[in-house]
């Protein structure tokens, strides 16, 4: 082995890229990580709803309804009579109020501040539309009378737990000076006239005991077409009309005042007006629920029963 | 090593992109735009506007502060069972909540039509009713399915 040279190649050490990888990747992973989060805000953002946009939309529905006659201030309501009846002239009479409300000239809405309006489906398009608002309306499909007397729990108040209809007027409207009552349909199918208003009687008898004070208005159930789907031997207009007939002496002999709302739902023939009505003969469209609300505002009485009836 | 190195360096970009893909599949769809396909696509009654206060009313137990957003429209007149209900919840946790009370409100509606409009039990029974994120929507109409169609590919 003398002799021999033992050549050791020595190769140099290649130096260990792994740490700067390491650090390129993380780094590169950490600018689209941040890129994609960049993006994905950027886009979200384009497309969420503009909240100040929504909030000029529900300022600008709010505007429109107090700009519509029917919804704005005393002098819009004022306006809107005005222009209904082509800036009629007309003469009043001051009058003491037996039982039927006559005409008379159109009340400010803060007639209805301290009012509670009680009803049916028929009523729930009042608040459902805007046209009375929610706090003094208690409207549930399906309410008859019964439901009422026997304290059924049928109206929401505060929350979606339903109450029977005096603790559902305390929580809305406490000591109302007025309450309104269009009840009845859903009574009519099944009970005899004589029994629904034997009944009613005994739910004004409650109403008078707790709201000594309240002026109580009871409505005229309103009309059906001629082609109602609801029509059946113990549903139709013949037996509305007796019931509202009995409605009227009971509220003659308690002492109510009777609101003939029917008359301005109703054609020439007796039934209820095409153009109201929602499809199935019986429920109103809008535009009937703002006929009633005027009906109301122009058949009102005053604190001390009296009012200056329009003469005809 | 390299092997390994460009290893992670895949997973490393994967995780990104997947973070990325997974932030825009959050929609934010705007409600009236939603309703307003609604209303184009399925025919209606009259409807009415609900206000986020009036939600109690509607069996919806709801504070003005639950809800960042809303649109809910329903048949004024009483006696059709159409509703269309879109809310945006403040607090996504309580999205499942909300949900139950759509499905409430949907059964005693049913319940008052059994005996009173039958003819609307279909609507009621196809009705939608979901949740996602911190939307909640509740359709019933005379075309579940396209309200159905429309509402899941917008949320």
């Amino acid at each position: 082995m003398k002799g021999t040279v033992q050549r050791r190649v020595v190769r140099p050490k290649r130096p260990s890229y792994a740490p700067f990888l390491i650090l390129l990747g993380s780094i590169v992973a950490l600018i689209a990580v941040l890129a994609s989060f960049f993006l994905a805000f950027l886009f979200s953002d384009l497309s969420r709803p503009n909240v100040n946009t929504f909030a000029l939309e529900v300022d600008t529905m709010f505007q429109k309804a107090k700009d519509f006659p029917v919804l704005g201030d005393s002098a819009a309501v004022a306006v809107a009579f005005s222009q209904t009846t082509g800036n009629e002239q007309y003469e009043t009479e001051h009058v003491k109020v037996e039982t039927l409300v006559p005409k008379s000239p159109a009340a400010s809405d803060s007639y209805f501040e301290n009012a509670i309006f009680i009803g049916d489906s028929i009523s729930v398009g009042l608040r459902a539309y805007g046209v009375l608002p929610t706090q003094n309306v208690l409207a549930e499909q399906s309410v008859n009378i019964l439901n009422l007397l026997n304290g059924d729990p049928v109206y929401r108040t505060t929350g979606s737990e339903k109450k029977p209809v005096l603790q559902a007027i305390d929580e809305r409207i406490p000591n109302p000076d007025k309450i309104y009552i269009l009840i009845g349909a859903n009574g009519i199918p099944g009970l005899s006239n004589e029994a629904h208003i034997k009944y009613y009687s005994q739910f004004i008898d409650q109403l008078k005991q707790k709201y000594p004070d309240a002026m109580i208005f009871v409505e005229s159930v309103t009309p059906i077409t001629a082609t109602s789907k609801y029509i059946r031997d113990s549903f139709t207009t013949e037996k509305i009309n007796d019931f509202n007939d009995k409605l009227y002496a009971m509220a003659q002999e308690k002492g109510l005042y009777y609101l003939n709302v029917q008359e301005v739902l109703m054609d020439d023939t007796g039934h209820l007006i095409a153009d109201y009505d929602a499809g199935d003969g019986m429920h109103l469209k809008s535009n009937g629920h703002k006929a009633m609300y005027e009906y109301y505002l122009t058949h009102t009485v005053g604190p001390d029963g009296y009012t200056d009836k329009i003469v005809e | 090593m390299r092997k390994f190195l460009a290893g992670m360096m895949c997973l490393v970009l994967l995780l990104a992109s997947a973070a990325c893909s997974s932030n825009t599949e959050v929609k934010n769809p705007n409600l009236s735009d939603v309703i307003g396909e609604i209303r184009a696509a399925v025919e209606f009654p009259e409807m009415a506007e609900i206000k986020v206060a009036d939600l109690p009313m509607y069996g919806y137990d709801l504070a003005p502060e639950d809800v960042a957003e809303m649109q809910f429209i329903t048949a004024g007149s009483g006696f059709t069972a159409d509703e269309v209900v879109l809310i945006k919840l403040t607090d996504e946790s309580k999205a499942e909540e909300v949900k139950k009370m759509a499905q409430t409100r949907r059964d005693g509606i049913a319940e008052t039509a059994q005996n009173y409009t039958p003819d609307e039990m279909e609507k009621l029974t196809t009705a939608v009713v979901g949740v996602k994120g911190p939307y909640v929507y509740y359709a019933a109409t005379n075309d579940n399915a396209k309200a159905k169609e429309i509402l899941t590919n917008a949320f």
